[in-house]
């Protein structure tokens, strides 16, 4: 631990997904935008449409504003919420990468220039002129794109680079090609996204029939493509992580349920543009902000199983959410964690110090990039029932659990000291079950099998399970539990968590066991 | 040394540090007037409003119109030094800022306010109507906010034996640098010249548009603002530790600097004596600005001096990535100057 951890009862990872989904959202939207506005003032021009040519006009002043205003500073919302939820992670990205955001830098700013330019060169500017200064912005904000993208593909599937350390290794990892492709469809289904809104909004009449259909099109042809290169995106991903299947199967819980909703924004996003379609000047703005919202839906799926695809690092096989370096693991085994960890109060360290003091720095310091207490990955709910040994014993153990987390090298001083810590956080909430019968026994999986399993898919327990009384799951495995396997702590759980256990294993062999 | 400063990243620095050095002057320099042109300009915006009269009006309506582009320009041109800046002193950076993470990041979300407002009061001022004062001076207050907060990190940054104190007392990031002997006056000095700068953009405008009022305007705001700043960098340079102090006094750029600053004051008083040309003062001062800008990089490495040892960098530069980047920096700027040629050249 390099650097102090900003202390965020929300999570810091949710203010980073925050600020980076409506980011993306309107940064897609400003490359796509650029391709519309280019595009559609040369057919407004070929086509002598005055109408459609103010249209244009218009609606650059609208993109104006949103991917200026909005677009550009969110995209350095991005840069600061990174730095400092995890500054580690955006010092080595800086390090490798520096170059890459110098040149996108310099297509930044001549994007920015051109957009004004475009918007104040209306009236001004010869036809030609202002249609290659229009191309201009597309240009270099789809160059942006190009290299933006390179740093993001590279922190999920690092490829080559993991042994060479070199730019383009890194830059052209497994995953960029099928990114760049999709990430252009979606531009373009965002460009028509926003152009419908606007659309939407002028009077009925033959210019907004054929400004709806028009975006329509652009935004049924960018979803399915988007959709169809998701496919190939994914096949990258799997080349160069092939336990992902193992997210989706439930090692990620999360996972599949984003992933529905990645599907639901996509369906729903081709179906309203259909309805668009045929709407013509019946196309009222409501729909269209219903539309935004689906693509919103979308891309809050889209960019979420991506960043969960990357856990337990953020720079995937090099570092750690922690900052820790992979590379890191022998000199922490070594030395344990205080010696690695910067940021712990001197006072924690004094010899008459309580230990929850002391594991309290080492929870901010080790467990708070990616827990909360009572939020995001929260912690409590969980501490609340757990016994300190269980605690005690399932630290060293981390590594093992299904939902992908780093190894914990802590010496016997620091894991009882990280133990009363917790302890005394889960001291302050009620060990209370559920009032429901079935979210009891749910919960009780979750809090011991649960951690580790899933019923069907990752590390399934239901065929191993099968046939067994109540009495030999008792006795045969609760209280065997540590003999198993080296990775498997004791079963700590109280009575009544037992029984409800019990009840919820039992349960999945009647009734079909459809848990 | 203290045990408490993050190290450096592990990997290599990508290029000659001298490079990443000039890249951040050159692009800070560019900022800072900006920036300049900017926080200023809204806050003569406001002044002439309330002033009122033909040449005040007029010089409401060329701010007006220059206000978001100035603004775009100044948040594209602050990207590039902090990025720059990262790379030499990340640790320490990212360290201060996570210290006062809630003041660092609300830059970004007030400045969505005020970039709105610059847009507002350029696109929509008749519609704006009496509510119009109260958007220019929001967005006036919000910039001279991000400066405060700005000035808070950057003095924080350079200030690690304040920071165990700030963060174990204080983790939730709502910390600021108050109490750092150098924050108001060095805040004060900055802000002081944000009026003095747009003074000159007020000058020149009344230069092109023939209007002697508003070119004297700009060169008496100029000099008042810039005599009384004298003043505030005085007491800046006062409240700097003594070493440093030192150091800075000494330094080339800060004789030149001061030196230059005192010249560009009495080319304004020629020019408003004799209703003549702003454009030897406007030279003058970019001159002034970019040695003060090499001063105030003094300043942050004397106080780090001890904790940042850039000759302990690795360095393997990425010779092509760099060509790249120069020949895209070139082709850029030939790319604007030509929009913006064709843009003004335009009928």
């Amino acid at each position: 631990m390099n650097f102090p951890v900003w202390e965020l009862a929300t999570g810091g990872g949710v203010m980073i997904a925050l600020v980076s989904v409506i980011h993306v959202f309107v940064s897609h939207f400003a490359v796509g935008g650029g391709l519309w506005l280019a595009w559609t003032e040369r057919k407004a021009r070929k086509e002598n449409d005055t109408e459609l040519l103010e249209f244009v006009k218009s609606h650059s002043k609208f993109f104006l504003l949103v991917t200026l205003v909005f677009g550009a500073i969110t995209g350095v919302g991005i840069w600061f919420i990174v730095s400092l939820v995890s500054p580690s992670t955006i010092f080595a990205l800086i390090r490798a990468y520096v170059w890459g955001w110098a040149m996108e830098w310099v297509f930044f700013a001549v994007e920015i220039a051109a957009a004004l330019a475009y918007w104040y060169g209306w009236g001004k500017l010869s036809a030609k002129v202002h249609m290659t200064v229009g191309w201009i912005y597309f240009i270099c904000a789809y160059m942006s794109l190009v290299i933006i993208n390179g740093i993001i593909t590279f922190m999920l599937t690092s490829g080559g680079w993991l042994e060479n350390h070199e730019f383009w290794t890194g830059f052209f990892n497994p995953t960029y090609w099928p990114s760049v492709v999709l990430r252009t469809f979606v531009a373009i289904a965002m460009a028509g996204l926003f152009s419908l809104f606007w659309s939407s909004l002028l009077p009925k009449g033959n210019l907004k029939t054929k400004l709806v259909k028009y975006c329509s099109k652009w935004i049924f042809v960018g979803t399915a493509l988007t959709w169809i290169s998701a496919f190939w995106y994914k096949k990258a991903i799997l080349s160069f992580i092939p336990e992902w299947t193992d997210f989706i199967k439930g090692e990620i819980p999360v996972l599949n349920n984003v992933l529905a909703v990645l599907t639901f924004g996509i369906i729903a996003t081709l179906v309203a543009s259909i309805f668009a379609f045929k709407a013509k000047d019946k196309w009222h703005w409501t729909g269209s902000i219903i539309l935004m919202a689906f693509g919103l839906t979308a891309f809050f799926g889209g960019e979420w199983v991506r960043e969960a695809g990357r856990k337990p690092y953020t720079i995937y096989g090099y570092m750690y959410s922690t900052g820790a370096l992979v590379s890191d693991a022998e000199k922490l085994e070594r030395d344990g964690m205080i010696a690695h960890s910067k940021w712990i109060n001197p006072n924690a360290l004094k010899e008459d110090a309580p230990p929850e003091f002391l594991g309290a720095e080492l929870y901010r310091a080790w467990c708070q990039p990616c827990h909360t207490m009572d939020g995001y990955n929260g912690m409590r709910p969980y501490l609340a029932h757990w016994d300190p040994e269980f605690i005690e014993q399932l630290s060293p153990k981390l590594h093992h659990m299904r939902a992908r987390m780093p190894q914990w090298y802590g010496t016997d001083f620091e894991n009882d000291a990280l133990t009363a810590y917790l302890v005394s956080e889960g001291a302050k909430k009620e060990s209370k079950f559920p009032s429901d019968k079935l979210a009891a026994q749910q919960f009780a999986w979750d809090l011991s099998c649960g951690m580790c399993h899933t019923v069907d898919n990752f590390r399934p327990l239901r065929e191993s399970l099968a046939d067994m009384s109540r009495e030999e799951l008792n006795d045969d495995i609760l209280d065997m539990l540590a003999d198993y396997d080296y990775a498997m702590p004791d079963y700590l759980g109280s009575e009544e968590e037992r029984q409800l256990l019990l009840d919820f294993i039992l349960e999945l062999y009647t009734d079909g066991g459809e848990k | 040394m203290n045990p408490i400063i993050p190290s450096p990243d592990a990997l290599p620095v990508p290029g000659p540090i001298w490079l990443f050095e000039a890249l951040l002057h050159i692009t800070f320099v560019l900022h800072l007037l900006t920036m300049n042109a900017l926080a200023g300009g809204f806050l003569l915006t406001l002044w002439s409003r309330i002033r009122g009269g033909d040449d005040h009006e007029l010089l409401v309506a060329k701010f007006s119109k220059l206000l978001p582009t100035l603004f775009a320009a100044t948040v594209t041109l602050g990207v590039a030094p902090l990025l720059f800046a990262q790379i030499l002193y990340g640790n320490f950076f990212y360290t201060s800022s996570v210290i006062m993470a809630w003041p660092w990041f609300s830059v970004v979300l007030v400045l969505i306010f005020a970039y709105s407002g610059a847009y507002m009061n350029s696109f929509s001022a008749a519609k704006l109507g009496k509510w119009r004062n109260l958007v220019i001076g929001a967005a006036t207050l919000i910039i001279f906010y991000v400066g405060w907060v700005v000035s808070n990190n950057m003095t924080l940054m350079i200030s690690p034996d304040r920071w165990p104190t700030l963060y174990f007392a204080n983790q939730s990031g709502t910390n600021w640098n108050i109490g750092d002997p150098q924050l108001v006056s060095r805040y004060t000095h900055m802000m002081l010249s944000t009026v003095a700068v747009s003074g000159l953009v007020t000058s020149w405008i009344g230069w092109k548009n023939s209007n002697p009022f508003i070119t004297r305007h700009g060169l008496k705001l100029f000099s008042w603002f810039t005599l009384v700043n004298i003043g505030a960098g005085v007491l800046f340079w006062l409240s700097l530790n003594d070493v440093v102090a030192t150091v800075v006094g000494k330094s080339v750029p800060f004789m030149i600097g001061s030196t230059l600053g005192v010249v560009a004051l009495i080319t304004a008083f020629i020019a408003i004596k004799k209703n003549s040309s702003p454009i030897p003062t406007i030279g003058l001062t970019t001159i002034t600005v970019a040695m003060m800008v090499l001063t105030r990089d003094l300043v942050r490495k004397s106080y780090l001096s001890g904790y940042y040892k850039p000759e302990l960098f690795e360095v393997q530069p990425q010779l092509l990535n760099i060509i790249i980047f120069l020949v895209l920096f070139v082709a850029g700027i030939a790319t604007i100057v030509w929009m913006a040629k064709q843009l003004f050249s335009a009928k």
